[in-house]
């Protein structure tokens, strides 16, 4: 995080003074922040793993889960933009992001709805953000300003992470107990369908909503995300860059994306079922 | 139209990486923001998004405190689309001076409105600035030195981290292992591959930014071709097939669209100060008067309808002009306010016995200064000098080695066609009925002297031309000055 400082520092002189989330440097300090919310999700996952009787433990170590999660997609906060939600690369990023997610923090968790108690975190804290910020008023300092705001910008609804967690808890709370590679690898091709099947059908309706006026409320916010430097016009209502979601090709990609996510996923948390220090 | 080339060699520089003016950024402007004489100073920052310097210097007399405000205003959103203005906070150890700084967001044409308000009222005054990224940074060995020095901590603390938590962490409390260097090299080379990965990246966004961001003005093709017994000169902007045919939108300064200078180099001895007229969408054309050969820089001010001023370059090699094959189509109309000069000695160029250089000739990089001008007669005395173009002088300032090109004017180094632009969005966007008013451009009573003011943007050498009337005559002065 340190590094990071002189090196946007020095980005900034370099290649202006960006408002874009994904850069190197930002990149780097994402990676920082990592690595201080790993330490702490050892930390919780070692007491959890030593007190597996402990609801307590159990909650926290979710909550942490969802707030690694949380950062994680934050970092990806205009790839993700609802308005992009139609595209392949959205369905491709996030058949490669949220599995591994979903399916280490169903194996690690004692609890046994472990995944959606993270998701369900994960979404609240987002709409937490959501709800708060456009609640105090607050006026451009910078132009040209193209959308004369009133008050703080919130970030868009948060992605529906909840569903697909409810599935991988299911197909945990069903699975065999076999302990072997070629059983995650089933697990994480069946994971990988119900991420498939429920979250992007869902996601694809909801975006869909959320370019509408319906979305023009507190709860969720639809007319509250645009910055003051964005000019209103029908780009704010029309998927970008295509609406390929729903090709062949794109669902070839995101079966193999999401089946090695949730296998990497279902790896990662049997190792973390054992963290004793 | 075939424009022959034939013994013309036409070479190509059409690429620079200045916006108005050549490797000049500094915006001055002398003016009036209601009852206050002010000098405003804008350095635009080099890369955009940024944050641009502004001075604003009270002339004349003491008028006691006032209050400084600067905004920002792009040509696009304009005022409707501004945000609050800036106060410019005081200099301290220099009356009359205040600094601020111009956050400037998007590339591209800004108004800076400077609003001065004290015990003689208030007004404004509109000064336009090009926001245009120009330049590529690199990195200073002491932050290299830093950040590899970070970036080695970070990894190999990293790896022994990750290759320990790996390990270690499954083990019960108190249990050591050893060994690990395997699980320490797998993680290390996925690291290493992870910083790879980070390096493409970093080049695919300064690749980016060098092709895209950075502001390359239109490529300028010049040609020659004989018409009516004229030499003429074919400028054609932009056909490199970045805008097809799409017309240029331009708007006049002082009433011309196109301002060109031809100097040729490296005697520097010849100025021709010409006003192409269009011959087509993209394409200019200017018969040129009698120059010496030689090899000739070219340099295009334009100002684009969005007030974003321009200049292009190019270059030509003027020799064997009578050899060039005639063409069927009418020469164009010889401006009247076309002017050329040529140095009475080829070797050791001096000024002009009508116009003289007044003042020192040794003068500091990024300082304000006024390039002053006097007109003289044969006997050495005064004379009143006439406006050229509306205006009381034009000059253009060149570095030896051509890196720096202004052409400048007694209010300062704006386009006054951008001036006009911006006056009129003002006028419009407050609700009031847009008015030229150009009484700032000329004294208001007869004088024999014209001041350019200037911030010259490196050391070296420059020759500077000035060029007003006196009677009906244009007269030229020139004047050599180093610059420490």
């Amino acid at each position: 995080m340190i590094t990071s400082a002189p090196f946007d520092n020095w980005w900034h002189e370099a290649y202006g003074l960006d408002v874009k989330i994904l850069s190197p440097p930002h990149v780097l300090l994402f990676f920082g922040v990592l690595g201080l919310r790993l330490g702490a999700g050892l930390m919780v996952l070692r007491e959890q793993n030593r007190h597996p009787e402990s609801r307590a433990l159990g909650w926290l170590f979710c909550w942490m889960a969802g707030l690694i999660m949380s950062g994680t997609i934050g970092l990806f906060l205009v790839e993700i933009w609802p308005t992009r939600q139609h595209s392949s690369e959205f369905f491709a990023l996030v058949s490669a992001l949220i599995p591994f997610f979903l399916a280490a923090t169903t194996r690690a968790s004692k609890l046994k709805w472990g995944a959606t108690i993270a998701a369900g975190s994960s979404m609240l804290f987002h709409a937490s953000i959501m709800w708060i910020l456009p609640i105090f008023p607050a006026t451009p300092k910078l132009g040209p300003i193209y959308h004369p705001v009133t008050h703080m910008v919130a970030s868009p609804f948060p992605l529906w992470t909840i569903l697909p967690a409810l599935a991988f808890d299911l197909l945990w709370q069903r699975r065999k107990n076999r302990d072997s590679w070629t059983a995650d690898l089933i697990l994480a091709g069946g994971a990988a369908i119900a991420f498939i099947v429920i979250f992007l059908p869902a996601q694809w309706e909801f975006s869909k909503f959320y370019l509408s006026s319906g979305s023009h409320n507190w709860f969720f916010a639809g007319d509250r995300i645009w910055s003051y430097r964005a000019r209103p016009g029908s780009w704010w209502t029309s998927f970008f860059p295509n609406e390929a979601g729903w090709t062949m090709p794109s669902i070839i990609r995101c079966s193999i994306f999401a089946t090695a996510s949730a296998f990497f996923g279902f790896s990662s948390g049997k190792r973390m079922t054992q963290v004793q220090r | 139209m075939k424009w022959i080339i034939g013994y013309i060699c036409v070479a190509l520089f059409g690429i620079n990486l200045a916006t108005a003016h050549v490797g000049s950024p500094a915006v001055v402007c002398d003016g009036l923001a209601g009852p206050y004489a002010v000098r405003v100073i804008v350095l635009p920052p080099p890369v955009i998004p940024g944050r641009a310097e502004i001075n604003v210097r009270m002339l004349g007399q003491d008028v006691g405190p006032v209050k400084v405000t600067v905004l920002p205003v792009s040509a696009l959103a304009g005022l409707a689309g501004a945000p609050p203005p800036d106060l410019a906070e005081p200099v301290s150890g220099e009356a009359g001076l205040y600094h601020g700084e111009l956050w400037l967001m998007s590339s591209g044409s800004y108004s800076v409105h400077v609003t001065i308000a004290g015990s003689r009222g208030g007004g404004a005054l509109v000064v336009p600035v090009v926001a245009a990224a120009t330049r590529t940074l690199g990195m200073s060995v002491l932050l290299k030195a830093v950040l590899v020095v970070l970036g080695v901590i970070l990894l190999i603390s990293a790896a022994t981290l990750l290759s320990l938590g790996l390990r270690q962490s499954l083990l019960p409390p108190g249990v050591e292992t050893r060994g690990g260097v395997g699980t320490m090299a797998v993680v290390f080379l996925v690291l290493c591959a992870s910083v790879y990965g980070g390096k493409r990246w970093w080049d695919a966004v300064d690749a980016n930014y060098r092709h895209n961001e950075i502001y390359h003005a239109s490529l300028l093709d010049g040609s020659l071709g004989r018409s009516d017994a004229h030499t003429v000169l074919h400028l054609a902007v932009g056909h490199d097939g970045t805008y097809g045919g799409e017309a240029l939108s331009l708007i006049p300064d002082h009433g011309k669209l196109m301002h060109l200078f031809l100097i040729r180099e490296p005697q520097l001895d010849v100025l021709a100060h010409l006003h192409p007229a269009r011959s087509g969408p993209r394409s200019f054309d200017v018969i040129l008067p009698e120059l010496p050969e030689g090899h000739y820089r070219v340099y295009s001010d334009i100002t684009y309808e969005t007030g974003f001023a321009a200049t292009l370059t190019t270059a030509i090699d003027l020799s064997r002009t009578s050899a060039l094959v005639e063409t069927k189509m009418a020469a164009p109309k010889i401006d009247p306010d076309d002017s050329w000069w040529k140095s009475t000695s080829e070797t050791n160029a001096k000024e002009e016995d009508w116009l003289r250089f007044v003042g020192e000739r040794r003068f500091k990089k990024g300082e304000d200064v006024n390039l002053v001008f006097k007109g003289t007669s044969a006997s050495g005395q005064p004379v009143n000098l006439s406006t050229y173009m509306g205006m009381l002088g034009h000059a253009a300032v060149r570095r030896s080695d051509g890196s720096v090109f202004a052409h400048i004017h007694p209010v300062g180094t704006f386009s006054m066609a951008a001036e006009d632009f911006f006056n009129a969005q003002r006028a419009r966007d407050l609700g009031l009925t847009p008015m030229v008013d150009h009484s700032h451009h000329h004294p208001a009573a007869a004088t024999s002297e014209v001041s350019f003011p200037y911030v010259f943007p490196q050391s070296g050498n420059y020759r500077i031309w000035a060029q007003t009337k006196i009677g009906d005559r244009v007269v030229t002065g020139v004047a050599d000055v180093s610059v420490d």
